[in-house]
């Protein structure tokens, strides 16, 4: 069975990027524009792994990890964050919040991602 | 009867003469009896006292004698003659051969048959009385009593002057005190920073009306009150216990600087400052400033920074992504020409992107410049929290790490989190720049003499060029080897690290040869 994973991103454009790679590497992808989408999301459809930003309209990225961390359930889904500020400040914030892993979007390529994420789930 | 009669008058005579005699000797005025052919037949006592003869060596000497040669007794004794008296003035000269002018008179004196037979001179005055009635060694005497009364009158005179000067002054500087009082008063009145001063033993002694603003309070609630007791006004309460510590030990502690947040619109700096009075502390300074502003500026400037960071870097990666798929062909083939234009932009947007990571850097770099939070912390729990941070990391590259440390030191007072900034950079390099199977030893010592800590961080890394060490801790600065080994790194944590350590009055320095390693040190004064 193909792994779910949950891609949690507000820019049109990375989305567009993210899917379309998933997708061809067999990931089964479903999609949510902000956190609080993602908290619902992550209940109904119980992913294996989230791709996750930070700054995101309504409910940002760190604010879904705390939602995330107080719910049984939800604590165990590995997270993946991909951010565009890498303030060290964030970064410290995000490891703190048990994130498996973090990047700079600016400093990776999709395919990077790609590998960071076999490297939590497998192919 | 004859015989009585004559009897009684030789007994009157007897007793005349013994009166005559004692008058003669009592007479207060140099006197003497010259005969009619002007020697001198007696003298008083007197006469001997003042001019020093005695009765025998003037008896029977011509009066001329004693007098100076152009005295003209000559005339004296012609009209005394005539005339029966005679007043003049004439020069007397002494046994000591001193020459006195006088006042004489002289009056005649005649027998029955009214024939001149002598006369009586009397020097009625002495016209240098002090010099003939004083002894020599007297007069001396006198003459240095009248310099020294000379001189004390002269120095009772300046003293009296130096006294009104004195007084003036001391009238001119306690006008000046006053002065100063006031100004320092109103100074303190009108500072834009709250003050509270405190005596030796922890009372307050003044407000001012800014600190009495900020905390609601009036100077008559709180003045000449406890730190103890004030801790018990609400209004006041929070600043005593940032003053006295948690403990709540009724002690001012020395000298910090600390943040007080009153609300959310006011955010308050408390420092405080030992008053010391010619070389001994008097009290202690409680200086309140308002940062409110700063912080919000501080803040609003972060969130700017990781804002604009983020609406920069968002299209960028976005870019980035896109034209990596292109080239991949995962959008489709593209042919050779294309190919190298689609290669060319990735470049352009690479150089765009790590300009926009200098930009955030820079303001990194204004974050180790400045010191906020001092607070006094142990070193060694300091180091080691960082090594436990990178033990794993040392241990995943297969790297020997040795810690050496002192048993016992004193504690630094540092901004925290700057410091860790500092470790941070040094155990970053000592891991990215040491390869597999080496060493990094982290040292701390203590050096007693001059009371401050010296960390190090040794690696068997790649080290430095010696062309190239004058240059380590300069903005943007990476040697060409460590560029070699690893694009990634923005050639700022050593600057930043240097930064943080000279505004703690610490120093860097290093060790390194190209090839075999590096030593990073720095220093802190311990307090």
């Amino acid at each position: 069975m193909a792994k779910k994973i949950l891609l949690v991103e507000d820019e049109e454009l990375i989305i567009n990027i993210l899917e379309k790679k998933l997708k061809e590497k067999g990931y089964e992808v479903s999609l949510s524009r902000n956190g609080k989408e993602g908290l619902e999301a992550m209940k109904k459809e119980k992913p294996d792994l989230v791709l996750m930003d930070i700054v995101m309209p309504k409910m940002n990225g760190l604010e879904t990890m705390e939602a995330m961390n107080n719910d049984q359930e939800l604590k165990e889904i590995p997270v993946i964050v991909i951010s565009n500020s890498g303030e060290p400040v964030e970064i410290e914030r995000v490891k703190e919040l048990g994130a498996k892993d973090w990047l700079i979007k600016t400093e990776f390529d999709p395919q990077e991602i790609i590998e960071k994420i076999i490297k939590q789930i497998g192919e | 009867m004859e015989d009585s009669k004559e009897k009684n008058s030789w007994q009157e005579a007897g007793a005349s003469e013994g009166y005559l005699y004692d008058f003669w000797k009592f007479l207060p005025l140099p006197l003497c009896y010259v005969n009619s052919l002007h020697f001198i037949l007696d003298i008083n006592e007197k006469l001997e006292q003042v001019f020093g003869y005695t009765q025998v060596e003037m008896a029977g000497e011509d009066i001329e004698k004693f007098f100076q040669e152009n005295s003209s007794m000559e005339e004296l004794k012609k009209e005394i003659v005539q005339k029966g008296s005679v007043k003049k003035e004439a020069i007397f000269l002494t046994k000591d051969k001193k020459e006195i002018l006088v006042s004489l008179s002289a009056i005649a004196r005649r027998d029955r048959q009214n024939y001149f037979n002598g006369y009586f001179l009397v020097i009625d005055r002495i016209h240098k009385n002090e010099e003939a009635y004083s002894p020599l060694e007297l007069k001396e005497q006198i003459k240095e009593k009248t310099k020294e009364l000379e001189t004390k009158l002269t120095e009772l005179r300046n003293s009296r002057l130096a006294l009104l000067n004195m007084l003036e002054d001391a009238e001119e500087s306690k006008k000046q005190v006053e002065e100063e009082k006031e100004r320092t008063l109103s100074i303190v009145a009108n500072f834009v920073d709250g003050l509270i001063n405190f005596d030796m033993e922890n009372k307050m002694v003044l407000i001012n009306s800014e600190a009495e603003k900020i905390f609601s309070v009036k100077n008559q609630e709180v003045t000449g009150k406890s730190i103890a007791e004030l801790a018990k006004i609400p209004n006041i309460k929070s600043l005593i216990e940032i003053l006295s510590g948690p403990s709540k030990h009724v002690k001012i502690d020395e000298i910090f600087k600390k943040e007080l947040k009153i609300s959310e619109k006011l955010i308050l700096e408390v420092s405080t400052i030992p008053i010391v009075k010619e070389g001994k502390q008097t009290g202690t300074l409680v200086i309140l400033h308002d940062v409110t502003r700063g912080k919000l500026i501080e803040k609003m400037k972060t969130e700017f920074v990781s804002i604009s960071a983020h609406q920069l870097r968002t299209p960028l990666s976005a870019i980035k992504w896109t034209i990596k798929m292109l080239i991949d062909g995962d959008l489709g083939e593209v042919n050779k020409g294309q190919e190298e234009f689609l290669e060319k932009i990735y470049v352009s947007n690479e150089r765009m992107i790590a300009l926009i990571n200098d930009l955030l850097d820079v303001t990194r770099i204004e974050e180790g410049r400045y010191i906020y939070d001092l607070t006094q912390v142990s070193f060694i729990d300091l180091v080691q929290k960082m090594i436990d941070l990178y033990k794993n990391e040392f241990e995943k590259k297969e790297i020997k790490f040795g810690f050496k440390k002192p048993r016992a030191v004193p504690k630094l007072t540092v901004d925290v989190e700057k410091i860790n900034l500092v470790l941070q950079n040094l155990f970053d390099n000592a891991l990215k720049y040491t390869k597999k199977d080496g060493e990094v030893s982290v040292a701390i010592e203590h050096d007693k003499k001059k009371n401050e800590m010296v960390f190090s961080i040794k690696d068997t890394g790649i080290g430095i060029a010696k062309d190239q060490q004058d240059r380590i801790y300069t903005r943007f600065f990476r040697s060409g080897n460590a560029l070699r080994m690893e694009t990634e790194g923005s050639g700022l944590g050593l600057y930043i690290a240097k930064n943080i350590i000279e505004a703690h009055h610490g120093k860097v320095w290093f060790e390194s040869e190209e090839g075999k390693g590096s030593t990073f040190n720095f220093s802190l004064p311990a307090k």
